[in-house]
């Protein structure tokens, strides 16, 4: 940096750098290196909202958040999800470390529920992890209620993720960290070399730059039990 | 006789009940503007429900209404009618407690009267001596306005006298209610000592011990003390004005003069004898109602009344060293039958905050038939207070709520059956090796890949999918009826998305279409 800005930096009160606020933020090993490595917090940050914003399910987009989810559950830390669309398997969470006993999971009937089933758990203190699925049409109850979670997630000390369609990415969102997810058999680089896995782009980051980055599926491919003579 | 000494009685002078069991909705906005911990939960249900019901002014305006109109309590006695007690708007047009109902409404015609009704006030005295048993042990009801408190015994739990006197004065202002205070070693002197601040506004302190409580006494007017009239007038033209000059004298004399009452209420004063009150006994089972004074429209007013109830509540729960599990409240409705809201919770708990809260968010989700009249609260089901609700050591700590709370809240409002905690089953059918749960999980982990998300039923999947893993042989459950022998596969769809695929296997004799094709099971998310 320019030595005139460094002693500007240390003489005037009114300026300082912009990035460093979010470094002294608590932050959660996401579990991926290089995702770790391109976040400016070195993680999923703590006390902020985080906005994953998927086309569709199945795609991997739940995968990217277990490793925090069991770091949390394992500290004996309750974590929760809120209006999942589909069942959350038992068997495969518990297999990726998830601590069940330390799981809610609360089925809302509205998107209001939603909103207001995410904040309470948030403001109470004791969920280190509140995952929500909102499935609302845009409005400007809509922007409130959002304005709401991110205030009651920097309130909070609790990994706060919410899920959306990918369709509002290109809309204003509070959130402090905004990731595009999409299977990388999308994008066309990918397609030919045959890498399987989830692509992020991350749209916007509180004290970082817009990036992208590509994480590999797992080995589905390795023998699953006990082999059989199969027919296909 | 070591108890004895130790004793000390807070008199809480309610003044104004009668008149504040009407005043309610008055400080229901109060409460509104300087909310509670749980702001975003009320104005949320209380949003919520002007949406809804599209009357977001009709709160504000049953407020209004009660605040400015003059209001007064009147008082049957013999043929006459007497105003007892009167609002801050009839006082300042010049009603006073001691007119005549016609004088009254001579000088202000619009006045509102309420009759002055002697068991509806007994009612609510019990109603705050079940949430005096907060602070103590011994409760005593003192007709017609005034609750007595042995306090003497709690001081060093609630952490001295100034502390116990704001507890006792932040619970009385949530509900609404003035009081004044007086405290000292004797019932009759602590009675007397708040009558003396109500009368003339300024404190005249505490008394320690019985020593200081001649000198506190020393300069009260004689007229204040509860004599009849031919005592009163007597003194009064011995030239005996204060307090002091009636303690000089021999209590012989006065006995001779008097009769014995005299003496005697000065030995009780003075406490050189013991002086009794029916102590307030606790209720087997906790039933208290409120009527309301105007019909409520919506839920969103209860609120006021149900902190009332709910003070009631726990000073009776913490008095029996409990915690509710289970309780009712049944809305009355005028010509209808009463609505009832059961409202239940994971871990008996007695937390004032947290009671009320739940009950809040559960009516919120009430729409009403019919305006309610009246409200009762019973508990249904008392059990020792569970362990994260203990409250001995965090009193003032500003700690986080618990896990309980919240599923308490979330359970209010959107149903209980909607939360569970997901759970492993011994079972190797894919549809069965879950389950919900409230219990801790068994420690039980399978080592195959298992997708994130399970279709609560197996979909036809299109022809584009690519397998991407061997199979794997489920086989189960061919001793019930829902048998299942199906190789599982790992596939991806053109979009990209990772599925959980099976093809049934079935004997030859029974293959159909329906075998051959590939259904999606799951989702890896």
């Amino acid at each position: 940096m320019d030595p005139a800005l460094t002693t500007l930096l240390k003489t005037e009160r009114g300026l300082w750098q912009g990035r460093s606020q979010y470094y002294t933020r608590k932050t959660l090993s996401t579990g991926f290196n290089a995702l770790d490595r391109k976040l400016p917090a070195g993680g999923w940050s703590i006390g902020t909202l985080t906005e994953l914003l998927v086309e569709q399910n199945g795609i991997g987009e739940l995968s990217l958040l277990l490793p925090a989810l069991a770091t949390v559950t394992a500290g004996k830390q309750w974590g929760a999800f809120i209006n999942p669309p589909y069942t959350p398997y038992a068997p495969a969470l518990a297999c990726a470390g998830v601590d069940l006993d330390y799981l809610l999971i609360v089925n809302t009937n509205n998107c209001a529920d939603t909103f207001w089933s995410s904040e309470q758990l948030l403001r109470n203190g004791s969920f280190h992890a509140v995952v929500s699925w909102i499935n609302a049409s845009r409005g400007k109850q809509y922007t409130k209620q959002l304005r709401r979670l991110q205030l009651a997630a920097e309130q909070s000390n609790a990994l706060a993720v919410i899920y959306q369609h990918e369709r509002y990415s290109t809309q204003h969102s509070p959130a402090a960290l905004r990731i595009k997810l999409q299977p990388a058999t999308n994008s066309k680089a990918c397609f030919e070399q045959k890498m399987d896995g989830l692509m992020l782009d991350v749209i916007k980051v509180r004290g970082g730059t817009e990036t992208r980055l590509f994480i590999p599926a797992p080995a589905f491919d390795k023998p699953q039990g006990i082999e059989w003579p199969v027919v296909r | 006789m070591q108890t004895r000494k130790q004793e000390r009685w807070a008199a809480v002078l309610l003044p104004e009940l009668a008149l504040e069991r009407f005043e309610r909705f008055k400080n229901q906005k109060q409460f509104e503007e300087t909310p509670p911990a749980n702001y975003s939960t009320c104005s949320d249900a209380q949003n919520i429900i002007a949406q809804a019901t599209g009357s977001h002014s009709s709160n504000s305006l049953l407020s209004t209404t009660c605040k400015q109109e003059p209001l007064a309590v009147v008082q049957h006695t013999g043929n006459k009618r007497l105003i007892v007690n009167c609002n801050e708007i009839a006082h300042d047009i010049g009603v006073r407690s001691g007119l005549t109902l016609n004088n009254a409404y001579a000088i202000c015609p619009s006045l509102l009267t309420i009759d002055y009704d002697e068991t509806k006030q007994r009612q609510h005295i019990e109603s705050l001596c079940l949430w005096a048993t907060n602070y103590s042990s011994r409760v005593a009801p003192v007709m017609p306005d005034t609750i007595l408190i042995e306090i003497g015994a709690s001081l060093l739990l609630f952490g001295g006298i100034d502390r116990l006197i704001q507890k006792i004065q932040g619970d009385l202002n949530d509900q609404g209610i003035t009081a004044a205070i007086g405290i000292a070693p004797t019932p009759e002197a602590a009675l007397l000592l708040s009558q003396v601040y109500y009368q003339s506004g300024i404190n005249p302190g505490y008394a320690d011990t019985k020593d200081q409580i001649a000198c506190l006494l020393s300069d009260i007017p004689v007229s204040a003390l509860p004599l009849d009239e031919f005592t009163r007038k007597g003194l009064r033209q011995s030239g005996i004005k204060q307090c002091r000059q009636l303690f000089d004298l021999p209590a012989t004399a006065l006995s001779r003069r008097f009769g014995p009452a005299c003496s005697e209420l000065i030995y009780k004063l003075l406490g050189r004898i013991p002086s009794h009150y029916p102590e307030f006994q606790l209720p087997e089972t906790f039933c208290r109602g409120i009527d309301l004074p105007l019909e409520a429209p919506d839920t969103s007013v209860l609120q006021f009344p149900i902190n009332r109830l709910m003070h009631a509540l726990c000073g009776y729960l913490r008095a029996t060293e409990s915690g509710i599990r289970t309780f009712d409240i049944s809305l009355l409705h005028d010509k209808k039958s009463a609505t009832r809201v059961t409202i239940r919770f994971i871990e008996a708990n007695n937390n004032h905050q947290h009671l009320l809260r739940v009950a809040t968010e559960k009516l919120a989700t009430l729409t009403l038939q019919a305006p309610v009249t009246a409200l009762q609260l019973k508990a249904v089901e008392v059990g020792p207070v569970g362990q994260s609700n203990m409250q001995l050591f965090d009193q003032n700590t500003n700690r986080s709520e618990t896990v309980e709370q919240a599923i308490d809240v979330l359970g209010a409002r959107i149903g209980h059956e909607q939360l569970y905690k997901p759970k492993l089953a011994q079972d190797h059918r894919p549809e069965h090796a879950w389950d919900t749960t409230r219990q801790p999980n068994p420690v039980d982990k399978t080592t195959h890949t298992r997708p994130l998300w399970l279709l609560p039923k197996p979909q036809a999947a299109p022809a584009s999918i690519v397998i991407k893993s061997q199979a794997e042989r489920i086989e189960y459950g061919w001793w019930d009826s829902n048998d299942v022998r199906r190789d599982y596969y790992i596939a991806q769809d053109a979009d990209g998305r990772w599925l959980w695929v099976f093809k049934e296997r079935r004997s030859q004799q029974v293959t159909n279409n329906e075998s051959e094709k590939f259904m999606i099971h799951g989702l890896f998310a």
